[in-house]
């Protein structure tokens, strides 16, 4: 290579034809050549590798992206499924809180009208022990009162029956032997 | 030896003392059968059949009267009259006893009959009613 401006020169020296533009066909041919060969042995072990590797990714490319297309519509799958399930779940436990909602207040509305036949009952019960107490202080001072009237009575009768006014009240209860 | 009721025995005694038979061996006679029986203790009930069978054939009625004072003569032999007449007996035996309790009245009790006109039992039946 050393010599081509030395070729050019010669070239530069024959005029006509292809030498006019200094080129050297000896070495055009010889680069031809070497380029043929090259692409020949490129042709043969090289590019068809090269080519096998290049649609080998081409398509490991396009498996990945139809795996991403997939991934994408089975994660567009998963997400409506997952909102449906969710709204599911949402439906369920609407009617689950309302169902509860509705037992416990049907619970309360048991529990307060049990509470108010307990809490009429316990009226009653008061009402008719103070009743029975009542009845029974009542019988209680009426005894005692007349205890006592008839304890005073005694006193003041065994105060004022002397002999003379006993022995009218004999004479009374004699007579009253007749009628009896 | 036969036993013989409370009952048979007071018609025996009663029937010793209205016939006129001995009476001597009476109280021993009665005594041995009570004994016999085993009745010692029933003494006090044989004596009031006694009484019960006198009154009953209308010839004497015990009466044991309760007063709050002792009773005088008159009101007494009224107080026979009267028993007489109610018990229809020949005869009365006034057995009398004052207890100031009574307060006023009197109480006669016979074999057979009761009455009590005391003020004691009036307030009683006042006392047992209120």
């Amino acid at each position: 290579m050393i010599n081509v401006p030395i070729h050019f020169a010669e070239a530069e020296s024959s005029a006509s034809g292809i030498g006019a533009f200094n080129i050297n066909l000896k070495a055009f041919a010889f680069q031809l050549a070497t380029f043929v060969i090259v692409l020949l042995i490129l042709k043969k072990w090289v590019f068809p590798k090269l080519s096998a590797t290049i649609e080998a990714r081409r398509q490991t490319l396009e498996e990945s992206l139809e795996k991403a297309k997939q991934t994408e519509e089975a994660l567009a799958s998963a997400e409506k499924k997952a909102g449906e399930i969710i709204q599911s779940a949402r439906d369920q436990a609407d009617r689950s809180m309302a169902e509860a909602t509705a037992q416990a207040k049907d619970i309360i509305a048991k529990a307060e009208l049990a509470a108010d036949a307990q809490a009429a009952r316990l009226i009653a019960e008061a009402e008719e022990r103070l009743g029975q107490e009542k009845l029974r202080l009542y019988e209680d001072l009426k005894g005692e009162l007349a205890e006592l009237v008839i304890l005073t009575t005694e006193k003041v009768l065994s105060e004022k029956i002397d002999e003379r006014r006993d022995r009218r009240l004999v004479e009374s209860a004699i007579k009253e032997l007749v009628h009896d | 030896m036969t036993n013989y009721s409370r009952r048979q025995l007071a018609s025996y005694a009663v029937n010793v003392l209205t016939e006129g038979l001995d009476t001597g061996k009476l109280p021993t006679n009665l005594a041995a059968a009570m004994i016999n029986s085993g009745r010692q203790k029933e003494v006090g009930l044989l004596l009031a059949d006694i009484d019960q069978q006198l009154e009953d054939r209308g010839l004497l009625a015990r009466a044991h009267v309760t007063a709050a004072h002792s009773l005088p003569e008159r009101l007494s032999t009224e107080l026979e009259k009267q028993i007489k007449a109610q018990a229809g007996v020949k005869a009365v035996d006034l057995v009398v006893q004052v207890d100031k309790e009574q307060l006023g009245g009197v109480k006669v009790e016979t074999a057979s009959h009761s009455w009590d006109n005391t003020i004691r039992k009036r307030l009683d039946t006042i006392r047992e009613a209120v």
